[in-house]
């Protein structure tokens, strides 16, 4: 039996996909502070002109250029696998493939848009790239990729990750990059920071502020800012991955697609894998397209939808929420974890759309799918990657109770060689899923009576 | 205050494992915005939240994050300012 299908290099997509040109209802534009749409220009100190019209860009397709073409053969195409291990362990008539992300230098999906952004930016005639960074996993691929442009890449690393997470930045300067701890002295946002709290750990926030400080206050012009998830270019970019694997799927002999998953927090590898299927989806398929996050505070996935935050892309200026304070948690709470604040615009429009459904899987489900998929297909994946897996599982198992040979394909978005703790944490049974009680529940519905319901 | 303090999560933030202090004080000493969801499971977070913050603190902690574009221009400008006042 074939179990994986790999393209040769002139086999690769030419053009990414973007989803913004097939919506059934139109992404709007950001609104600025002032209210207006965000213009090019207010986002040109810290992104090349290129970059910002892909990021605007309605264009349905869009050409690779030869020269990223060209970096990306260093590990593109990736291999999709069919898990026939997993399949039998399960005993599910399911067929399941996956595309397997981790074979990236870096060791994830981010070095296809890093790449891609460091190509861009050199064209636009910059010279060095800063950008921030949690443990370490865009950081490193943007290192990696400003070495192969000859370009300066300098990584602001929250604290308390530089102090955790040693081997990333040893990653990060054997490919060239300079990794400082942030908050820095090299900034005013870091000296600000260091001189009220001399020994905080820092923040993202923190981080971004001073990478975007870094290229800003750059008086050569030089310098601009890279960001590894969320915004519009890098879901493009990240297309290339459902690209290929369409191509594979059909060397394979697979007509019909049923379900399509990845592990959504910024969106970025999602996206990659979905985008591709969302455009079928949109022109008729029956696909079932499947973003996973880790489970919610059961009030936002078990409670109605009971307040509108504002526009569908939350693109109106935020309003202050009602119920602050009453006797349970807050609104605003409920309303951010049902409109996926902090995914890409993109990702959170299709799921309005009805062109997703979003799944939250608790951690321990997560990593008891993880150890089996390591113990049938090998492969140690990322605590991210997990909730695919385990979502995977569902959907095989699903697919066993139904007696249906469905096609299931999730993007493996990662290795977890570096992130064993919670591995060694759930086999010391550390991690223990715990349940609300349904007196709490129903106290937590209560807050929402009399509340508006929310349109799309 | 500090009584889960050495409780250990892993981050979605970040990406890798850290203890409660780091998300009890996140933000600016405030707690990050997704310790509810992050600790459910573990911890009795409500009760710790309605117990050590106040309204006011609760709405700033959980206020949703603005979108990625406006919040970029926000930092720009700061930046601006800030790179400004350096030269001044």
């Amino acid at each position: 039996m074939q179990t994986k299908v790999f393209l040769q290099e002139d086999e690769i997509p030419r053009q990414w996909y973007n989803l913004a040109a097939d919506l059934p209802h139109p992404l709007n534009p950001p609104l600025g502070p002032d209210g207006n749409p965000v213009s090019p220009d207010q986002l040109a100190p810290v992104f090349p002109m290129n970059l910002i019209e892909q990021e605007v860009s309605q264009e349905r397709w869009i050409d690779i250029p030869e020269g990223i073409l060209e970096l990306l053969y260093r590990w593109r195409p990736s291999p999709l696998h069919r898990a026939v291990h997993l399949e039998k362990a399960l005993g599910t008539p399911a067929k399941i493939f996956y595309k397997n992300e981790s074979v990236s230098p870096a060791g994830s999906h981010k070095p296809n848009t890093a790449v891609a952004q460091a190509w861009y930016n050199k064209e636009f005639g910059i010279k060095k790239l800063t950008t921030e960074t949690g443990a370490g996993q865009w950081g490193s691929a943007l290192s990696y990729a400003c070495a192969l442009l000859g370009l300066e890449c300098k990584v602001f690393m929250v604290r308390i990750s530089f102090d955790q997470k040693p081997f990333r930045k040893t990653m990060m300067e054997t490919w060239g990059g300079q990794c400082i701890a942030s908050p820095s002295s090299e900034t005013n946002a870091g000296r600000q920071i260091l001189e009220k709290m001399p020994d905080t750990p820092g923040s993202l926030g923190i981080a971004i502020s001073e990478a975007v400080e870094a290229a800003v206050s750059d008086e050569s012009g030089e310098t601009r800012y890279s960001l590894g998830s969320v915004l519009n270019h890098v879901m493009l970019h990240q297309t290339i991955i459902g690209l290929e694997a369409k191509k594979q799927l059909e060397k394979m002999g697979i007509k019909k697609v049923d379900t399509v998953i990845g592990c959504a927090g910024g969106g970025s590898n999602f996206a990659g894998l979905a985008f591709p299927f969302a455009n079928d989806k949109i022109h008729g398929a029956d696909i079932d397209i499947i973003p996973v996050e880790p489970a919610c505070c059961p009030t936002l996935t078990k409670a109605p939808f009971a307040y509108d935050h504002g526009d569908v892309a939350k693109m109106t200026p935020l309003l202050p929420m009602h119920s602050l304070g009453h006797n349970f948690i807050p609104a605003p709470i409920h309303a951010g974890g049902l409109r996926y604040h902090g995914m890409a615009p993109l990702v959170s429009h299709a799921i309005m759309e009805g062109l997703m459904n979003p799944m939250s899987i608790k951690q321990v489900e997560c990593y008891e799918a993880a150890m089996l998929f390591a113990k049938t297909e090998g492969l140690i994946v990322a605590p991210e990657t997990s909730h695919a897996i385990a979502a995977t599982v569902r959907k095989a198992k699903e697919a066993k109770e139904e007696g249906k040979e469905k096609v299931i394909i999730f993007n493996l978005s990662g290795h977890g060689l570096m992130d064993l703790v919670g591995y060694q944490k759930f086999m010391a049974g550390e991690l223990k899923n715990t349940e609300m009680s349904q007196e709490e529940l129903e106290q937590s519905m209560k807050s929402f009576e009399g509340h508006p319901v929310p349109k799309f | 205050m500090d009584r889960f303090d050495s409780e250990r999560i892993y981050c979605r933030k970040l990406g890798h494992e850290l203890n409660f202090k780091y998300c009890r004080q996140e933000q600016d000493f405030l707690p990050c915005s997704k310790i509810l969801n992050c600790w459910f499971e573990r911890l009795a977070i409500k009760e710790y939240i309605l117990q050590h913050f106040n309204e006011a603190e609760r709405e700033k902690m959980l206020i949703p994050p603005q979108d990625k574009i406006v919040s970029l221009i926000d930092i720009i400008e700061r930046a601006k300012l800030n790179s400004k006042n350096k030269n001044e």
